[in-house]
């Protein structure tokens, strides 16, 4: 790898956890409580009375189902839009360094971030799980390993869309895009299952538009299966988005700054 | 513009493109379901002869609920051996032009995913648009008013056995689909349960006020009225000695235990004459 990439990575993750940024990581971990095996564990010792299980797979899907979209937006907050109004972007395109480059490091050291965090939240909830019902979580290796992909592969979805916004809003203002976003995503899905049920385009429109297949894959991994059209569609989604990406962070004005 | 960046972006937009061409290749000729496709007419056929409900999903492979729904809850071995056990299935593809008259017409989906559970003789029990997971699943199938009420026999079989068995047959009769499921609510004490499951032969009747009179008489033999209600519980003996109207549109509403005592009071009075 270039030397010169290597360092802006490292200047790249200094720049993210910032103080603010821990904070905000510590307090994702009260938000993925509901989804820790205690809580599970309780809920299902109360209404049915049953041996708790610590489902280490099932734990891990919730926890990254709960905190994905939450965790890429925090951290791709102002990745472009930011980085063009504070100066920082000029300032690197100034040195051999390439505007593709930029961005693919910005985007990795945002996606590697959210999903660090997020897998630290989940060692904690289900340390924490397991001490307290003293039982050690049942692993299957390659059932996890599929669910981490899947969930990877809609982080770096996520943080696709929020960059994809942030090349057209200023600031931080694509972090309420994003957040929009989903918001538009769910009432299009509720539309198009109530009325337009029977037009196939217009779901796969909703799918590529709004996507959550990944998140479907990591799911159906969850039973046991490999959902291959998931993991194609979610794929397929992704490549567009971050297609969007490369093209629209190329047409930017780099010299609109603040002052 | 950085030719390496928008190169970049073609190359992620191609794959993209290629991904998507591979999902709707596999979405389009994806025929294996894990619940069987055996038809209406055959699902039906089948139902008449086990005596068990259906169960239908209605769904198709572009449709990402229901693929969801296909690889997390029909896949999963608890819901399959429920669904085998308890229900004659049919999957009924939207995705087929064919089905498009059964769909819209017969069986009036209006959503994907959509679930129906019909009786064995082909009233409609229930029905669920949209997904679930697993357990939403089986909560949703497994209810217990549900499993005591699917039991219920269809109205010529109802009254043989009352027949047989000297009984009077309770017939839950609503003229209109929709009136059946406030109607559930009825049953579901444990002492409605036991009064049919001893001293009636329940069924029900989904039929305009002209038919079910017409039906009465067939099985009866009682040319009584049947005063105009849309949802009516009617005690009838077979040989038409008795015919007793309680109509759950006045008084009674749907409260079970006026319409419990009522029936207590029915019955002892028929059992003392």
């Amino acid at each position: 790898m270039n030397p010169a990439l290597k360092k802006l990575f490292a200047v790249e993750m200094r720049r993210l956890w910032t103080i603010p940024m821990i904070v905000l990581s510590i307090v994702m971990l009260p938000l993925g409580l509901p989804f820790s095996p205690i809580i599970a564990t309780l809920i299902n010792r109360a209404n049915h009375g049953a041996v708790p299980v610590l489902n280490l797979s099932e734990s891990v899907n919730a926890i990254f189902g709960a905190l994905s979209l939450y965790g890429a937006m925090f951290f791709s907050a102002g990745i472009v839009g930011g980085e063009v109004k504070n100066g920082w972007m000029r300032s690197v395109l100034s040195r051999p360094i390439t505007r593709q480059w930029f961005l693919a490091v910005k985007m990795a050291a945002v996606v590697l971030s959210v999903f660090c965090t997020i897998i630290l939240v989940a060692i904690i909830l289900l340390g924490v799980s397991a001490a307290m019902m003293h039982a050690m979580p049942a692993v299957h290796p390659l059932q996890l390993a599929q669910i981490l992909l899947g969930s990877l592969g809609q982080i770096v979805t996520y943080v696709a869309i929020a960059t994809v916004f942030s090349c057209f809003f200023p600031g931080n203002f694509n972090l309420i895009a994003l957040f929009l976003w989903e918001i538009l995503g769910g009432a299009a899905t509720i539309l198009v299952q109530k009325f337009l049920w029977n037009n196939k385009w217009m779901f796969i429109l909703d799918d590529l538009l709004f996507p959550h297949r990944l998140t479907g894959f990591a799911d159906s991994v969850l039973q046991n299966n490999f959902a291959s059209s998931d993991l194609l569609w979610g794929t397929a989604s992704l490549a567009l988005f971050l297609a969007g990406c490369f093209w629209f962070v190329n047409v930017i004005q780099v010299d609109k700054t603040a002052d | 513009m950085n030719q390496r960046t928008i190169t970049a972006a073609k190359i992620l937009a191609a794959l993209g493109i290629v991904a998507a061409v591979a999902g709707f290749i596999l979405d389009s000729g994806h025929s294996v379901h894990p619940l069987s496709r055996i038809g209406m007419f055959e699902a039906r056929a089948q139902a008449v002869k086990s005596a068990k409900p259906i169960f239908i999903d209605v769904s198709a492979s572009w449709c990402p609920p229901c693929r969801k729904m296909e690889s997390t809850v029909f896949t999963n071995d608890t819901v399959k051996n429920y669904l085998d056990e308890h229900f004659i299935i049919n999957q009924v593809d939207a995705n087929d032009q064919t089905q498009n008259a059964l769909l819209e017409d017969s069986l009036g989906v209006d959503e994907l995913p959509t679930m129906i559970v019909l009786r064995p003789d082909g009233i409609e029990w229930k029905r669920h648009s949209g997904s679930f997971d697993a357990k939403g699943f089986i909560a949703w199938m497994n209810d217990p008013t549900d499993a005591f009420m699917l039991r219920w026999p269809p109205a010529n079989a109802a009254f043989e056995a009352a027949s047989q068995r000297q009984k009077p047959c309770l017939i839950l009769w609503v003229q209109k689909q929709k009136d059946l499921t406030p109607a559930y609510a009825l049953f579901r004490s444990p002492q409605m349960q036991a009064l049919c499951n001893y001293d009636v032969v329940p069924t029900i009747l989904v039929d305009n006020q002209q038919h079910f009179s017409a039906t009465l008489v067939q099985l009866t033999g009682n040319n009584n009225a049947i005063a105009p209600a849309s949802r009516s519980i009617v005690l009838a003996l077979p040989g038409g000695k008795l015919i007793r109207q309680i109509s759950l549109d006045g008084e009674f509403g749907y409260n079970p235990n006026k319409l419990l005592d009522t029936l207590h009071t029915l019955l002892t009075q028929k059992a003392g004459s």
